[in-house]
């Protein structure tokens, strides 16, 4: 079968066009000049290979800076991706689930795979000790899950989207982007009713994760904040992945009215 | 390769159309019915052995659930001609057809029965499950027939035939379960029969498919589902082709071609 395999930027420059992206939004996303690399990075299977007839794209970000470490918590954020992993893998799918993993640092531990070949973390592949570029990542991760999207749409595969941002901090060291133009990448999202943005901030005693993620645009609904324990973020992990195997399972309420019920 | 089983009937008995024919379906939600929320009411079915038999139904749009019917139709159509395969050969297909016509109706008038306790709620049944058009194709190692109750559209060999409604109400095979005059119109019409060994491609398809005569024309026109390779080398290549018609974002200046009501082909080739 043949696809219509664009490189990023003709998928954005795309979305542009059509109205899916604002003029902010492409803005806050192109003026990364390695944008198309990064996302490329993360595009992975071609839709060609894609068994069927409609996708769910899982995309998760766990932070692995160093304070991940220092606070204890890397056991935490390896079980609980790999949780969201294997909650998916267990439940009973009606669309396909391609999984994409980059870490907050923009390491792709592994690009749009299905479900079946997704990488766990473990602790030769997950070793946190770098910053937090909360800003520029969210903006590199959200673009790579609105060009594959797009990539999907474009060959006839309706799509339906699950994204979890993880941070332990506010955001140091983002050099391109700030709270201000993340919001409308979020934002131009939310109103294409197909995509769930959801984060998880992990209570370090003072960052208030709440304001941070509103500032965003991440809706209240899909905020969760445990605190510093590891139970409270399995847990944590746990309600997200009830709401990708929600979303997986066909259930287009929970794109709408949905969010985390704790 | 020819099929040409007419001088040695013993051959007859070991070709398998299969063989010599691929075959391929994909069916599409109307961008009307999703907008307005209502429900996808075709339904496609096939089989490639002992015979390759296709059809596929629509369900009477006025109705509430007429999608339960359009999914038991196909069904016991493909499955009462594949109960009879051994005569799908020799018998006039008009005679074949009659009879799958007494025995779905039968089947139907069971299930009417099971779900009312009387008349007036069987009435109800039938005309909230139970009207649907059928559109059937049957191809053996001797010979083919395509057939339908109801509109929709067929295509052989390349020569299109878009099959209309009157005033635009279309026969149902469920009209065979009432006793008004209707029962009349609710009878298959072959609509061409011919040797297998000269048959290059079929396609049949609910209506909702019509307009892809025109929509398709700027990108090669229907012709394309039974030319490209690639809609028989992935399981839903033609169902993203029909999502992908749909989902196309209007532009300044450029008018989109929607699939308004929901869509069903079933696409049978000569392998290459």
């Amino acid at each position: 079968m043949s696809s219509q395999t664009n490189n990023a930027d003709d998928l954005l420059k795309g979305a542009l066009d059509d109205g899916d992206l604002s003029q902010a939004s492409f803005t806050a996303i192109t003026i990364n000049a390695d944008i198309g690399a990064q996302i490329q990075a993360g595009l992975g299977i071609s839709p060609d290979d894609v068994p069927g007839s409609e996708v769910v794209l899982v995309t998760i970000m766990p932070d692995d800076s160093g304070s991940i470490q220092f606070a204890g918590n890397a056991g935490a954020v390896r079980d609980g991706h790999n949780l969201v992993i294997e909650s998916l893998k267990k439940s009973k799918q009606n669309a396909d689930v391609l999984v994409h993993t980059r870490y907050l640092n923009g390491l792709v531990l592994s690009p749009y795979r299905p479900l079946e070949q997704a990488v766990l973390l473990d602790k030769h592949n997950y070793n946190p000790g770098m910053s937090t570029p909360l800003y520029d990542q969210t903006v590199v991760l959200l673009a790579t899950v609105l060009a594959k999207t797009r990539e999907l749409e474009q060959n006839g595969v309706p799509v339906r989207t699950v994204t979890l941002i993880i941070t332990d901090g506010a955001d140091c060291h983002s050099v391109r982007q700030s709270a201000a133009s993340v919001r409308p990448v979020i934002e131009d999202m939310l109103r294409m009713e197909k995509h769930i943005v959801a984060a998880m901030g992990l209570s370090d005693g003072q960052t208030d994760f709440k304001q941070i993620f509103r500032e965003m645009g991440v809706p209240d609904q899909w905020i969760l904040t445990p605190r510093n324990s590891a139970s409270d973020i399995r847990k944590a992990f746990h309600v997200f992945s009830q709401s990708a195997v929600r979303v997986s399972q066909g259930a287009a309420a929970s794109l709408k009215l949905g969010g985390f019920v704790n | 390769m020819i099929l040409n089983v007419e001088s040695d009937p013993a051959a007859r008995e070991s070709v398998r159309p299969a063989d010599f024919f691929e075959i391929a379906g994909g069916s599409v939600i109307g961008s009307y019915h999703r907008h307005v929320g209502r429900n996808y009411q075709d339904a496609a079915r096939w089989i490639t052995e002992p015979a390759i038999i296709a059809a596929v139904a629509d369900g009477c749009g006025s109705a509430p659930h007429s999608e339960v019917g359009a999914r038991l139709g196909a069904g016991l159509l493909v499955e009462a001609l594949r109960r009879r395969v051994r005569i799908l050969d020799e018998a006039d297909p008009a005679t074949i057809l009659s009879v799958v016509r007494l025995d779905m109706l039968d089947t139907l008038r069971r299930l009417t029965g099971e779900l009312s306790d009387s008349t007036e709620s069987a009435l109800a049944a039938v005309q909230e499950m139970f009207l649907f058009t059928l559109i059937g194709a049957v191809i053996t190692a001797r010979r083919y027939f395509c057939f339908a109750i109801g509109d929709g559209l067929i295509a052989i060999d390349g020569r299109v035939r878009v099959l209309e409604a009157a005033e635009n109400r279309p026969s149902y095979l469920g009209y065979g379960l009432v006793t008004k005059a209707e029962a009349i119109s609710s009878r298959f019409e072959i609509h061409a029969t011919g040797g297998t060994e000269s048959l290059d491609s079929i396609l049949i398809g609910t209506d909702g498919a019509a307009p892809l005569v025109a929509v398709c024309d700027q990108n090669g026109g229907i012709s394309r589902f039974w030319k490209e390779d690639r809609f028989f080398r992935h399981p839903h290549a033609i169902t993203r082709e029909l999502n992908r018609i749909n989902m196309a974002s209007p532009r300044p200046g450029r008018a989109v071609e929607r699939l308004e009501d929901d869509t069903t082909l079933v696409v049978m080739r000569r392998r290459v």
